[in-house]
């Protein structure tokens, strides 16, 4: 390309028949190289300028210097168009079938109880109380006797027991451990939960369990109320159940506290609108955790001085909590290992 | 208890309606289980308290709506009784644990009315038939007021009655029982000078029960220590009103009064005549007197009762109260009889005078709370685990912590064995539940199994358990399985088998996420040990200690679990490993070169643990070789030695520049290291 003869007009014409043939990267490559290369016709001509004679530079420069903008304007836009049209044909050659399923690890997930455990001790945590841990294997003493449940009176037919040698059980109520905590005289304010498995020798159905999950916990501190108990309650129970729920108080009996008190939730099946409701049985609430003020005779179990000081004691089966979260209307699969129940629940949205 | 609601309206005015009456009863702990209308009127299930003998009774519930109502209490109808002393030839009372004593002679003479049935209709709405005029009238007389009483037929009875203690071979012929039996020593009796007449608050005896040949009746009606009452209903099994009204604590006071009302209702409705009562024994304890702080008082349950108005719903509920002159000084409340049981301290006071106001009608309020608390170390390991294993895809589930002995002889294993002593249940009502687990693999076996009868082979899930040893202490665990692939299989990406490589990285995992040192070994002296493919598992150490162990099961364990082509594996972990303190986290600045890599790949007869070679590199390698890696292995088709390739990976990094004769020598005298040590037993270099 080191004709000087050919004119800058031809250059372009031969220029547009390759450009317009053109329809790679590759190609448009050659054809710069070929068009504006070290040794192109446009290079050659720029040099020679000088050679020519002074009448006609001006004008055979202007020529060139004009061919040359035309080429790397339209290859430019040959660039442009080609990269358009390959990726047009890479995106019409790689179209994916998104309705098929995504591919990932399928994450597992906890068990609803430790869930619920988690939600409660978020709150717990807040207000000031840390986890204490203890045995599930028991003495009487522990599950009972110091919980002012002595042998022989009617509040032991309320834990059908499961007795194991050497005058031992397995725990029939996590209070076990606010016995153990309380024998330990710590610091004031006793701020304490206690949660896991406890045990019931009971025939086993839907709705009953001989091993299930409680969640308790104690404050013991100078001046506590009743107000202070329900407070705390409600606190608990929001953390659980969120905003937006109907709760109400009402008096139980349970050994160690005084006075002792049921905390219930408006059905959330039928608002107490139906006296015919499965959830609740027409009765329009359903009874979420028991509770009360630390009884007197547990106080003077483990040498505190109940008129000085006072505390709240509240329990919560956190299995039926977890089986209501989870929409669940029967307790045992919560304790079964088909991992179908599991996923269900996971995917479900708990 | 099922209560008749228009039968309570003769006690006390109660709502119009039953879901207003439910809310009331429910507001005053007498939980209503339903509400039923029926042909005799609307039935209230209640569930009582378990330690309120005196709510077993409608006058009993009466009393608790009057103390939130307000409301008057109408008392029935009694036979004005004329009462004597008995003396010896009567009745003797020989055991402290009969309280009070009374008989009342009744007449049927020409009598043989019965009760009408609408006078019956809370018995029957409790689901309790018709037995007699007497019978019926004992039982109305128990429903009503809350006193049990029970009717001897008086010419059966051969000298005085006696309130005793049994002896040793003594029987009775309990009613509604087929024969006599053995009662235990010690029980509180009713004895005449032959025979047991009845257990004292429990039952009544067949000799000496009326017939419809009965004309004279003694009617008995007494109040007895309620453990001594327990513990008879307990050994004899005889689950009786009279019994679970007196074991929660009767009322020493109203003996008379219940007879009274026995006798008016024969007389008034069946035509008996009434005679003499005699009273043995009386009410000796002295009043409980419990001085109540208003202020206190006050402000524990949130109100702002004046001292009068204390008094006065204390009243509601039976408590006498005298408001003394001085302000602020303590009020005095005496404990009626019949709640000697239950009420000793103010707070039970406190108690009364809440469910007076309402447990909804005062304030709510939070304590002060200084700062919240952090979760402890072993929270926040447990989380971490939790977050380790679900991201990998496992599902948390918790078994049981018992099993049946069935499971335990699956374990294929012998009394000699280590695993066979279990802590033993003494009473389970299930035999699934007779044995405490020594261990969880049986369970994940069966976890296994119930799965795989549900099309799932691919199975991650782990638990954290306790076991419970043969000396009642227990251990955690926490114990994982994995069964089929590594990941859920998909159309694009099936996995590979999850095994015990895969098992062991999970572990790798949770040893990064814990900052723990946890090793892997040998798994000789595991407690698990053979349950376990001998070559396919591996013990996890901490330091000396064998804390953990994992691999593939065994097939004859899973051949004893019916367990077919499958290869699943287990790992199993002391939670105290898991829960020692952590390396400090140690920053090391990213180096300013770049390393240098050489890869070397030896064949590797089979029984020759990869890591042996590693270690036989790393015994040469100069102080600029940073890492040795494992990249790649395969199992060569065909090799008589069974042998594996395995790549190793060098990694070199110096601050100082390395050039490549520099690296290439320190390659070759690593290679030599592993042809000396192992050169003769087959290893070889690999093109």
């Amino acid at each position: 390309m080191d004709n000087l003869e050919i004119s800058p007009e031809n250059l372009i014409a031969d220029f547009h028949d390759e450009l317009v043939a053109a329809q790679t990267p590759e190609e448009l490559g050659e054809i710069k190289t070929k068009y504006l290369g070290k040794k192109s016709w446009v290079k050659t001509a720029l040099k020679s300028i000088g050679k020519k004679a002074p009448e006609d530079r001006a004008y055979f420069a202007a020529r060139v210097n004009h061919a040359q903008a035309q080429i790397e304007r339209e290859l430019d836009e040959a660039v442009a168009r080609v990269a358009e049209l390959a990726a047009a044909k890479q995106v019409e050659a790689e179209w994916q079938d998104l309705t098929l399923p995504g591919i990932a690890q399928e994450r597992g997930a906890t068990h609803p109880l430790t869930q619920v455990h988690k939600k409660a001790m978020d709150v717990m945590r807040r207000l000031g109380f840390t986890l204490a841990e203890g045995p599930e294997i028991e003495t009487p003493y522990y599950n009972f006797d110091a919980l002012n449940i002595p042998e022989n009176h009617p509040a032991r037919d309320m834990q059908d027991t499961f007795w194991l040698p050497d005058d031992h059980l397995l725990r029939s109520h996590t209070t076990t451990v606010q016995a153990r905590v309380l024998e330990q005289h710590p610091p004031l304010p006793i701020k304490v939960v206690a949660a896991g498995r406890v045990y019931r020798n009971e025939a086993v159905d839907a709705t009953h369990l001989a091993m299930f999950h409680q969640f308790e916990g104690i404050w013991v501190e100078e001046g506590l109320t009743y107000g202070d108990l329900k407070g705390t309650l409600l606190e608990i129970a929001k953390s659980i159940y969120g905003e937006g729920h109907e709760f109400r108080f009402k008096p139980k009996y349970y050994p160690y506290t005084e006075p002792s008190v049921g905390m219930d939730m408006q059905c959330t099946v039928c608002f107490a609108k139906d006296e015919n409701c499965p959830a609740c049985r027409g009765a329009g609430w359903i009874t979420i955790l028991g509770s009360g003020m630390i009884h007197p005779k547990v106080f003077l179990e483990f040498g505190y001085d109940h008129t000085k000081l006072s505390g709240i004691a509240f329990g919560i089966g956190t299995t039926r909590i977890a089986a209501q979260a989870a929409g669940m209307t029967a307790l045992k699969p919560l304790y079964e290992q088909d991992l179908r129940v599991h996923r269900g629940i996971h995917r479900g949205g708990m | 208890m099922r209560f008749l609601l228009e039968h309570l309206r003769t006690h006390i005015d109660m709502p119009a309606s039953g879901a207003e009456t439910r809310e009331l009863l429910d507001e005053v702990g007498i939980e209503v289980k339903s509400v039923d209308v029926t042909s005799l009127g609307t039935v209230v299930n209640c569930e009582l308290l378990a330690n309120r003998g005196d709510h077993y009774c409608y006058e009993g519930v009466a009393r608790e709506v009057s103390g939130r109502t307000g409301g008057q209490l109408h008392y029935k109808k009694l036979h004005k009784l004329e009462v004597h002393p008995a003396d010896d030839t009567r009745v003797k009372i020989e055991s402290p644990l009969c309280l009070v004593y009374t008989v009342t002679e009744l007449s049927r003479g020409d009598a043989s009315g019965s009760l009408a049935p609408d006078v019956l209709a809370p018995l029957i709405a409790a689901d309790v038939h018709s037995i007699s005029a007497p019978v019926d009238a004992s039982n109305l007389t128990n429903f009503d007021l809350g006193q049990p009483t029970h009717a001897f037929d008086a010419d059966t009875i051969d000298g005085p009655i006696t309130i005793r203690l049994s002896r040793k071979g003594e029987k009775a012929w309990m009613l509604f029982t087929p024969e006599a039996v053995e009662i235990p020593e010690g029980t509180l009796v009713i004895a005449d000078d032959s025979k047991i007449l009845g257990i004292a608050g429990v039952i009544g005896c067949v000799e000496s029960g009326i017939t419809d040949k009965t004309t004279r009746i003694l009617l008995e009606s007494a109040c007895f220590d309620p453990v001594a009452v327990r513990i008879a209903s307990r050994q004899l099994n005889q689950a009786t009103d009279a019994a679970a009204r007196f074991m929660r604590g009767g009322d020493p006071t109203t003996p008379l009064i219940g007879a009274a009302r026995v006798a008016y209702l024969l007389e008034q409705h069946a035509g008996y005549g009434v005679g003499r009562s005699y009273t043995a024994g009386e009410w000796k304890n002295p009043q409980r007197r419990i001085d109540v702080d208003v202020t206190k008082t006050n402000r524990f349950i949130g109100t702002e009762l004046t001292p009068m108005e204390m008094a006065e719903r204390l009243t509601r509920y039976g408590f006498t109260v005298e408001v003394p002159e001085e302000a602020g000084a303590a009020l005095p409340v005496i404990v009626p009889p019949r709640r000697l049981w239950d009420v000793h301290f103010e707070a039970d006071l406190a108690e009364e005078l809440l469910k007076s106001v309402g447990y909804n009608n005062t304030p709510i309020t939070l304590p002060h709370v200084q700062m919240g608390a952090l979760p402890s170390h072993a929270e926040n390991i447990a989380e971490r685990v939790n977050e380790v294993l679900v991201a990998e895809g496992f599902y948390e589930i918790f078994t049981d912590s018992f099993y049946g002995r069935s499971v335990r002889d699956r374990l294929g294993i012998t009394e000699s064995d280590p695993l066979w002593p279990h802590v033993e249940m003494q009473n389970s009502i299930e035999r699934n539940y007779s044995l405490m687990r020594n261990n969880t693999i049986a369970q994940a076996a069966d976890a296994l199994a119930v799965n795989l009868n549900n099309k799932l082979a691919n199975l991650k899930i782990y638990e954290w358990a306790r076991i419970y040893l043969p000396d009642l202490s227990e251990q955690g665990i926490l114990w994982a399985l994995v069964n089929g692939r590594d990941r859920v299989p998909s159309w694009g990406d099936k996995g590979r088998p999850a095994d015990a490589i895969y098992l062991k990285g999970i572990v790798e995992q949770l040893r990064l996420e814990l900052r723990i040192d946890l090793q892997f070994g040998l798994a000789d002296g595991h407690r698990l040990e053979r349950f376990f493919h001998p070559g396919r598992r591996a013990g996890i150490r901490l330091g000396e200690k064998l804390v953990g162990i994992l691999g593939e099961f065994h097939p004859l364990f899973l051949q004893r679990f019916d367990i077919k082509r499958q290869r699943p594996v287990y790992l199993e972990l002391e939670t105290d490993a898991l829960m020692v303190a952590p390396r400090p986290r140690v920053y090391t600045e990213p180096p300013s070169r770049q390393p240098v890599v050489r890869n070397v790949a030896y064949a590797i007869p089979a029984g020759i643990p990869a890591a042996a070679i590693r270690d036989a590199l790393a015994s040469a390698a100069p102080p600029f070789l940073r890492e040795i890696r494992m990249v790649d292995v395969f199992e060569i088709p065909n090799d008589p030695q069974r042998a594996r390739a395995v790549t190793f990976e060098l990694e070199y990094l110096s601050d100082e520049a390395l050039t490549g004769e520099t690296i290439n020598a320190a390659t070759e005298a690593m290679m030599a290291a592993v042809t000396r040590t192992f050169g003769e037993r087959g290893v070889s270099l690999r093109a």
